[in-house]
């Protein structure tokens, strides 16, 4: 075989793995829904202390809908919005405190500003250390 | 008394490619999933041959030591060895355009290979979905990967060759 032949071959096989990765991202990415949602926001911090907050938002992603509402606040990086401070509870990375955060009451697949949000669902924040 | 003095020569070259692996990469964490490590790999595997996966799991554990020992880390322990045995095979070729392939799809694939122990923890349900929600990050680190190899690897290799 010709080492033009291989070298075309090898960017052809390169192209298919990206197409099988583009398609599926877009087959089986969660999609966003337009218009007015209603979502539960509840927040539990690092004493106990729990708060309920019911949203209207037409907004498609969580973060910005939280953000509206100052009720997150953090610093973007490179791979999204780190969420630092919820209901105004700032979580210290040097005392190993992180918040995180539940979908309908299973573990977030999605960083805050690739969560898409539908109506009715409910997030649950919690502030964790160690 | 020759060959202990190259050892040790070796030694130091394979856990200094580690650091620089390291290094480049809280450099460049600025950008999302661009950074030298596959590139850095590669080129210490065309030089090393198999004593690079000492350079891969001396960077694993510099990744643990500074970032924590989570879950993703699992991951690592046989992410970026892999890249070494994947490069290994190709290493008599030196085919730098076949090898920035084998960067890219190390790249493309990073994201799949992290979500095993996702899956294996909660379920293929939870793998797939972290997977996909990945596969951008997994574009770009590909393409990153493919256009750093392409344009760097031949000028590392050669210079490499002369430590």
């Amino acid at each position: 075989m010709k080492k033009s032949t291989k070298i075309l071959l090898t960017v052809l096989a390169l192209v298919l793995v990206v197409g099988v990765f583009v398609g599926a991202w877009v087959m089986f990415s969660p999609d966003t829904a337009a218009g007015g949602k209603t979502i539960e926001v509840e927040v539990t911090h690092l004493d106990g202390k729990e708060v309920s907050f019911t949203l209207n938002t037409e907004e498609e992603y969580l973060a910005p809908a939280l953000l509206a509402e100052e009720l997150i606040s953090g610093t973007q990086e490179e791979y999204g919005l780190f969420i630092d401070t919820v209901d105004g509870e700032y979580a210290d990375p040097a005392q190993n405190q992180w918040w995180v955060f539940t979908v309908n009451g299973e573990m977030g697949m999605y960083g805050a500003d690739t969560q898409p949000i539908t109506d009715g669902d409910v997030y649950a924040f919690s502030i964790y250390e160690g | 008394m020759k060959a202990e003095h190259l050892r040790l020569r070796e030694l130091l070259a394979l856990s200094l490619m580690a650091a620089l692996i390291f290094g480049s990469k809280v450099a460049l964490s600025f950008l999302p999933n661009i950074h030298l490590g596959a590139l850095l790999l590669i080129v210490a595997t065309l030089r090393f041959g198999p004593k690079a996966l000492y350079t891969a799991f001396v960077y694993v554990m510099l990744e643990g030591l500074v970032y924590g020992f989570g879950l993703w880390w699992i991951s690592y322990l046989y992410i970026w060895p892999l890249l070494v045995l994947a490069v290994l095979p190709l290493r008599r070729t030196r085919s730098y355009f076949v090898l920035s392939v084998a960067g890219a799809l190390h790249g493309l694939l990073f994201g799949a290979l992290c979500a095993i122990p996702v899956g294996v923890l909660s379920g293929l349900k939870a793998g797939f979905a972290y997977w996909i929600a990945g596969i951008p990050f997994d574009l770009i680190h590909g393409a990153a990967n493919f256009i750093l190899c392409l344009v760097l690897l031949r000028p590392l290799d050669r210079l490499t060759q002369k430590v």
